[in-house]
């Protein structure tokens, strides 16, 4: 990116002035804004690979029949989308987002370690490889969970054992993104930067860093397990010599309730950072949000048994597993209501980033509503596995993750690039992506309700209508997604520079910071004095107290 | 600006490093060929093992040109300049990376005692010790009892090597350090035994049940992080000739000697609960 570079202040580390990038310097670079950036670039292709596998699924749905794929292509449409959507597009995303802007958040030149960073982006690559060659080789049958045993009884699957592998590499890369988080945000702060002068979002990556090295080993075992039964004949999970597929559901969801939470920290984070800028309003319960974020990471890793109510575990496990589970509720609410209070008598100003984050609020709340009645023991052993779970899903991990990272897109595009996205042509995006979510995944809840099971390609005519009218939502959906694409193109051939804090905000990455960024992003390591989101007080509470004290 | 980097230094590491390092990149690459050619021979393709050889061989070569290059760090030639950040760094880094294999060990343990009380529910017994034949066996014996003796006393050999770094005796440090090694290398060589002699002599394979599954899956991905430390402390050892580590500078060495303790926690446990079924 130094190409782009307004000021030129990094020309030391290159040794000369007229410094032209090499292919090498995008290959070979250690640079958390360049290693953001690929990340965020490739997991941006996954996504529209991701969304083309949608919409095959929906075109299969659109008619009661199955007349568009076969079953065994159908399977492995369901397990790819999945896969791809979560572990190649919104998990790279959050990476390429935090490597990119948390350093400049807190101040910090760089990663903790960029080198182990470097690794772990491109192992992300490599396993982001092994997993799209099932396209090639047969595509995995057992689904995003891969239960046991659909995922260790056929054996000469390859696409499981690529689906394994490639899962495995990835799982590494996020270890490894994930210890690198943790101990910037920790040991690299500029002098001032105490913990509760963190923006948001720099807690959300801090917490993100702790859900990837808890939860991600959870995953690399029971993958090595599986790999062991599939091909060496031990046994975990076959029940024919003593194992229990139980098991597997409980070392899956060990992992898979936290990557839930993976998914959608950053999301919170980036609301968070977006909705005090376009109100001028300090956000409101600063201290309550960080902690709400902690205990929902906490809370996280003692749910996983809320996804197996009805799959012939212990039942009195099941009890705990609902409170708990409701419980987590609260600091989500928390959130939602801090945020409502953060516009409250605000002076809003509805930019690209504002109106996303506000679709956000919507969506997710829509979502987490679905959960809380999903949590609760009676109406899943009736509703699980039916489409009202894909239904809440998808409210959650696209009203929710997905609608919070276009918000950051548009939000953080300046900084990154220097140029700021079309608002119009985001405008579009936005009526298209919110419509067309709500008519794709509003139907499933009732259809759910109703009864029809996920994971099937043909059903009752009875569903005809509403999986029509998903499957028209879907193509909408889809055709907004391409006003972001068209807007990317458009604005960085147009080239024309935006402000350098084109949004009036009061972050460290904004404030202190060219964009893009030089390569050593400040000039000068920034001494923090002040809160994040000093919006509209004149004399930052804190300060004024502190003069006072001092007399 | 170079007033104030120096001047921030504290907050600044790295700036030194320059912002390209082809050894991620090639690391990588090497890996994903190797997963790939391992595929092939799935496949029984005619390439497969050929290119799972060469991606393997890219790997090692650019991982052993990392260890090198952080090794000619650690000595100073490569920057002429050290981190003063860097011992607080490593020894938060080692942490979480212990917090995380805790929890990946976490994982196989709860997989163990899961299928223990399965067992106990669903066929009485307590655990399959049987072998092939269904003769019960028992696994501790002569090769566990030397396996916990060499680990026990490696680990309390790295610490006197740290102790005798810090206080400069270089030659006992190093002393200390190759007696650790070695006992490293010989706790390897015992578990590999030890499988030789329950496969072959005993018939108690991976596939008897799940308790063999369970056990020879806990005590190779034990193993596994032995080796691991074997070859960091070695490459700390081939490095100390070159007076890559000082007095000053012993933080690669402390931060690899957390770890082995670390390693030699798991195995106590292992053996308590594992070997000895004392929980
Ligand atoms: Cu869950």
């Amino acid at each position: 990116m130094s190409e782009t570079t307004v000021e030129h202040h990094g020309h030391q580390e290159h040794g000369h002035h007229d410094y032209k990038p090499h292919w090498s310097d995008w290959l070979f670079t250690t640079d958390a804004k360049k290693i953001g950036f690929i990340y965020i670039i490739m997991s941006f292709v996954y996504f529209i690979v991701g969304g083309a596998l949608a919409g095959m699924i929906r075109i299969e749905l659109a008619t009661p029949k199955m007349d568009f794929v076969d079953g065994v292509t159908y399977n492995g449409l369901v397990s790819m989308h999945g896969t791809i959507m979560i572990f190649m597009w919104v998990m790279p995303f959050v990476a390429g987002i935090i490597n990119f802007v948390m350093p400049l958040q807190i101040g910090a030149r760089d990663m903790a370690f960029p080198r182990l960073n470097a690794m772990g982006l491109w192992l992300f690559n490599a396993g982001a490889l092994v997993l799209l060659a099932t396209f090639l080789l047969g595509m995995p049958q057992a689904g995003w969970t891969s239960y046991a045993p659909l995922s260790t009884l056929d054996k000469k699957e390859i696409g499981m054992d690529l689906w394994i592998l490639g899962i495995q590499l990835l799982g590494v890369s996020s270890i490894m993104s994930g210890l690198n988080f943790i101990v910037t945000v920790v040991k690299l702060r500029a002098p001032g930067m105490t913990w509760f002068r963190m923006p948001l979002f720099v807690w959300s990556s801090l917490v993100v860093g702790w859900l990837m090295i808890l939860a991600m080993p959870a995953i690399a075992v029971t993958l090595l397990e599986v790999f062991l039964e599939r091909h060496f004949g031990f046994t975990f999970f076959g029940p024919a010599h003593g194992g229990d597929p139980i098991l597997y559901q409980h070392l899956f969801w060990f992992f898979g309730h936290p990557e839930v939470y993976i998914l959608i920290m950053p999301a919170f984070g980036i609301i968070s950072e977006i909705i005090p800028v376009f109100s001028r309003k300090p956000v409101f319960g600063y201290k309550l949000m960080a902690w709400s974020m902690i205990l929902i990471a906490f809370l996280s890793f003692l749910l996983w048994a809320h996804h197996m109510f009805s799959s012939g575990m212990d039942p009195r496990l099941s009890l705990p597993f609902m409170i708990l589970t409701m419980i987590i509720g609260v600091p989500t609410g928390v959130k939602m209501f801090n945020w409502m209070a953060t516009m409250w008598r605000g002076k809003l100003y509805l930019d690209s980033p504002m109106i996303f984050s506000l679709g956000f609020l919507i969506t997710f709340a829509v979502g987490g509503f679905g959960g809380i009645i999903l949590a609760s023991i009676p109406i899943d052993l009736h509703i699980t596995n039916t489409y009202f779970v894909v239904g809440h899903m998808h409210y959650v991990l696209f009203g929710g993750s997905v609608m919070a990272i276009f918000a950051a897109i548009y939000f953080w595009f300046p900084k990154m690039t220097g140029y700021k996205l079309n608002e119009k042509l985001a405008l579009w995006h936005f009526g298209f992506t919110f419509i067309g979510s709500n008519l794709t995944f509003l139907p499933m809840h009732w259809l759910g309700m109703l009864g029809m099971p996920r994971r099937v390609a043909d059903y009752d005519p009875l569903y005809a209508n509403d999986n029509l009218m998903a499957s028209i939502g879907g193509a909408i959906m889809g055709f907004g997604t391409l006003f972001l694409v068209a807007n990317y193109f458009l604005t960085l051939r147009k080239k024309e520079r935006c402000a350098e804090n084109p949004w009036n905000s009061k972050g460290l990455e904004w404030t202190h910071a060219s964009s893009p960024p030089s390569a050593n992003n400040f000039d000068e390591i920034p001494i923090v004095t002040t809160d994040p989101y000093d919006y509209g007080v004149l004399t930052p509470p804190k300060a004024a107290k502190e003069a006072k004290a001092h007399g | 600006m170079a007033d104030s980097n120096s001047h921030n230094s504290s907050v600044t590491p790295y700036t030194h490093l320059g912002h390209t390092n082809p050894w991620p990149f090639t690391a990588s690459v090497g890996l994903m060929v190797a997963v790939f050619g391992l595929l092939l021979v799935a496949l029984k393709s005619p390439v497969g093992w050929m290119l799972t050889i060469i991606g393997a061989g890219v790997f090692l070569i650019a991982v052993f040109s990392w260890v090198t290059m952080l090794v000619r760090e650690d000595i100073g030639e490569a920057t002429g300049l050290t981190n003063p950040e860097f011992p607080s760094i490593g020894r938060w880094m080692v942490g979480f990376l212990i917090l995380s294999e805790t929890f990946l060990f976490g994982a196989l343990f709860a997989t163990y005692f899961y299928l223990r009380n399965h067992d106990q529910v669903y066929t009485g017994s307590l655990l399959h010790f049987y072998n092939l034949e269904g003769k019960v066996f028992e696994i501790w014996g002569l090769f566990p009892i030397l396996n916990t003796i060499f680990l026990v006393s490696s680990s309390v050999t790295v610490h006197f090597a740290e102790e005798a770094l810090r206080h400069g005796k270089e030659k006992l440090f190093q002393i200390l350090l190759a007696i650790t090694v070695v006992l490293g290398v010989l706790f390897v060589g015992g578990q590999v035994y030890e499988y030789y002699n329950f496969a072959v002599n005993e018939h108690f394979t991976p596939q008897v049940s799940t308790f063999a599954g369970t056990f020879y899956t806990l005590t190779t991905l034990h193993g596994s992080h032995v080796l691991a430390g074997v070859i960091v402390l070695t490459s700390l050892l081939v490095g100390s000739f070159y007076k890559s580590l000082s007095p000053k500078r012993h933080i690669a060495l402390s931060v690899a000697s957390i770890y082995w303790h670390f390693v030699d926690v798991i195995w106590i446990l292992l053996v308590a609960i594992i070997y000895l079924r004392y929980i």
